[in-house]
């Protein structure tokens, strides 16, 4: 099978990306160091000016609140727009609650989606997963398009469907589920989140078929967006 | 953003990609084949501002098969909302489409001449100026498009008309077998981002200039198209007969396409056929190296710019191996339930292969896959994907990047 080679290279930037090489201890095969993930966004905040780009569209309408694990409305946050994380994933055939009209009231409880309320509300294991790693991590608020786009208000559905690209585009920070056939998947290897993963014995061996900066990119960007001309 | 691929995570910015090891990356430099470009990719603007200069520049290339696969999975949320969206807009139900298909029911007269002009001029004036438009977002082509497609519709009521059955994904209903056959002025088709989810047999799937300049369809014959659940079950007639309409060849639009003479397998003029090196066959799920007598063939055209049509009964008399230039577009029509079997040793591409025979949204019932152990007689120790996925299927292919087996036998990967 032809993969895409890749090279360790500092003609990357590798200046700006990431000025002191992280020290990475081995590679535990079954679980991913959430430091390494603490370190990449640390030093994408200061080192890089990804965030300096400005953000377009409008905000998301809903967000999940991953500590008191509801829904909440953006209309009603004290600020403008939080810092939020949105998630990106394969639907797929895994049973999940969407919200609609009539689950919308359920959802804004507290505790909602915690998972003592799994009889009511189904969160397949992707977004299960994203939101223990996103309260790992520290962040608070999670964007994912089954639970935070009322699916059957037409008007709401088609405007956050135009505003998906400005969703992604302003969020904090992307999750990619990028591989998976459904989303009762999850992301594997996040110790006390989800089950062990399986890491090749040759960790470089991994890289070729997995690991590739253009998918990665080509991966979490394609949303429609409203300009039609 | 954080990305979880499979067994391991990595972390990509605006400025650099990096894995758990703290190994930078940079993208593949890997030149395309085919002369097919690759894909649009960047479609935020962000991001679009922060590629400048050539070290940070995203290069066109094609992608491996596992790349496919999960650059696929990665942004199938987002745009399956939207996919959904316009089959609203375009679908059509099952049952209008099996009218049309099944070879039973009152068909349209294929080889109408005032249909075939309708179409030709549809194509020519509605869709090929619409679809060599530079679009800044993809997913606008089908909303763009609905403009034009309502307007259509509106003639559809005309007696005779070609859009009397409406359009789904841009083909008419009215002249939908035929309408498949859609080909290229020249060869600069490229195809839109598949995650959009557009059907590759409807032109929506690609931009560039879109033809009805040859268009083939049954004279004698019908085409074998089986509509699972409904009664219509056909044997494959390898004996059918294909005519062409070739418009640059023809002085008088009405006269009649050239036709093969009946009887036998016979090659439409202008097509030159390639046999399959192998099929697998459903009683004993062996792979057969394929002959000139006693076993089925599949067309394939080598020549550039010409389709074929590939039909199959069942996906067990599918040949495994498809020999095709860039330029070629595969229409092919299949039911599958039974054995698919692949040399090439790669599940990665084996999957592919399987995934896109669910392509279309004519039937949206879930695939049931499972996956039987390679067999020693394969020639190659290929791996064998049973499909029970019961629906019609059908996929446009193009020639996206190739993968030489020894011997030099080349297999397709498939764009879904």
């Amino acid at each position: 099978m032809e993969s895409a080679p890749v090279e360790q290279t500092d003609r990357f930037d590798a200046h700006i990306a990431f000025p002191n090489k992280i020290n990475v201890p081995e590679i535990d095969p079954e679980w991913i160091n959430l430091d390494v993930f603490r370190t990449w966004m640390r030093t994408c905040d200061e080192e890089h000016n990804c965030s300096s780009y400005p953000s377009f569209g409008s905000a998301p309408a809903w967000l999940i609140d991953v500590d008191k694990e509801r829904l909440i409305s953006t209309s009603f946050l004290p600020t403008s727009t939080p810092r939020y994380c949105a998630l990106s994933y394969v639907w797929g055939n895994a049973k999940t609650s969407k919200l609609t009209r009539a689950t919308q009231t359920g959802f804004c409880q507290p505790g909602a989606f915690s998972a003592k309320n799994s009889d009511n509300v189904v969160i397949p294991a992707v977004i299960r997963h994203s939101m223990e790693l996103l309260k790992a991590l520290g962040g608070q608020y999670l964007w994912v398009d089954a639970l935070c786009i009322v699916q059957d208000d037409e008007i709401h559905f088609h405007t956050e469907l135009r505003n998906m690209g400005a969703i992604y585009n302003n969020a904090y920070l992307t999750i990619v589920a990028a591989t998976g056939w459904d989303a009762s998947e999850g992301l594997r290897g996040l110790h006390g989140i989800s089950s062990r993963r399986q890491l090749a014995s040759n960790f470089a061996d991994d890289l070729p078929k997995y690991l590739d900066p253009e998918t990665m990119i080509w991966v979490c960007i394609t949303q429609p967006t409203s300009s039609l001309f | 953003m954080i990305m979880f691929c499979g067994q391991t995570a990595m972390w990509r910015c605006i400025h650099c990609a990096i894995d758990e090891a703290g190994n930078l990356l940079k993208p593949s430099e890997r030149e395309t084949s085919g002369g097919v470009r690759s894909l649009q990719r960047i479609n935020s603007e962000s991001v679009l501002k922060a590629d400048h200069g050539q070290a940070n520049r995203v290069p066109d290339r094609p992608q491996s098969p596992a790349q496919q696969r999960h650059s696929r999975h990665g942004s199938y949320s987002a745009t399956h909302r939207a996919c959904r969206v316009w089959d609203k807009i375009h679908d059509k139900s099952r049952s209008t489409v099996a009218k049309l298909l099944l070879p039973n029911n009152p068909k349209p007269n294929l080889a109408n001449a005032s249909l075939r002009n309708q179409f030709v001029a549809y194509i020519d004036e509605a869709v090929a100026p619409f679809n060599t438009r530079n679009f800044t977002h993809q997913s606008d082509v089908v909303p763009a498009f609905e403009g034009i497609a309502n307007f259509l519709e509106q003639g559809s009521n005309l007696r005779g008309s070609i859009y009397s059955g409406g359009l789904c994904w841009g083909l008419p209903l009215a002249y939908f077998p035929q309408a498949l056959t859609w080909t290229t002025k020249g060869e600069d088709l490229r195809p839109r981002d598949p995650s959009l989810g557009f059907p590759t047999w409807s032109w929506f799937a690609w931009e560039g200039s879109v033809a009805a300049d040859k268009l083939f369809f049954p004279a004698e014959s019908p085409i074998s198209f089986i509509i699972p659940d409904s009664e219509y079950e056909s044997k494959i007639e390898w004996g059918f007969t294909l005519s062409t309409w070739d418009r640059s060849s023809s002085s008088d639009p009405a006269a009649a396409a050239t036709a093969a003479a009946p009887g036998g397998r016979h090659c439409p003029r202008g097509i030159r056929l390639v046999a399959p090196r192998s099929v697998v066959r459903p009683e004993d799920g062996r792979l057969y190296r394929g002959t000139s007598t006693g076993w089925p063939f599949h067309w394939i055209s080598r020549d550039v710019s010409r389709p074929a049509i590939l039909l199959a009964d069942r996906p067990s008399e599918l040949g495994v191996d498809y020999y095709a230039t860039s330029q070629v577009q595969l229409v092919f029509i299949a039911k599958f339930e039974a054995a698919v079997g692949f040399s090439s040793g790669d599940p990665v591409l084996s999957a592919r292969f399987v995934k896109a025979l669910w392509v279309t949204r004519l039937d949206p019932s879930p695939a049931v896959e499972e996956e039987l152990p390679g067999r020693a007689d394969c020639g190659g120790g290929g791996k064998y994907l049973r499909v029970r996925r019961l629906g019609v299927a059908i996929v446009h292919y193009s020639l996206w990047d190739r993968y030489a087996e020894p011997g030099g036998q080349r297999l397709v990967t498939i764009l879904e």
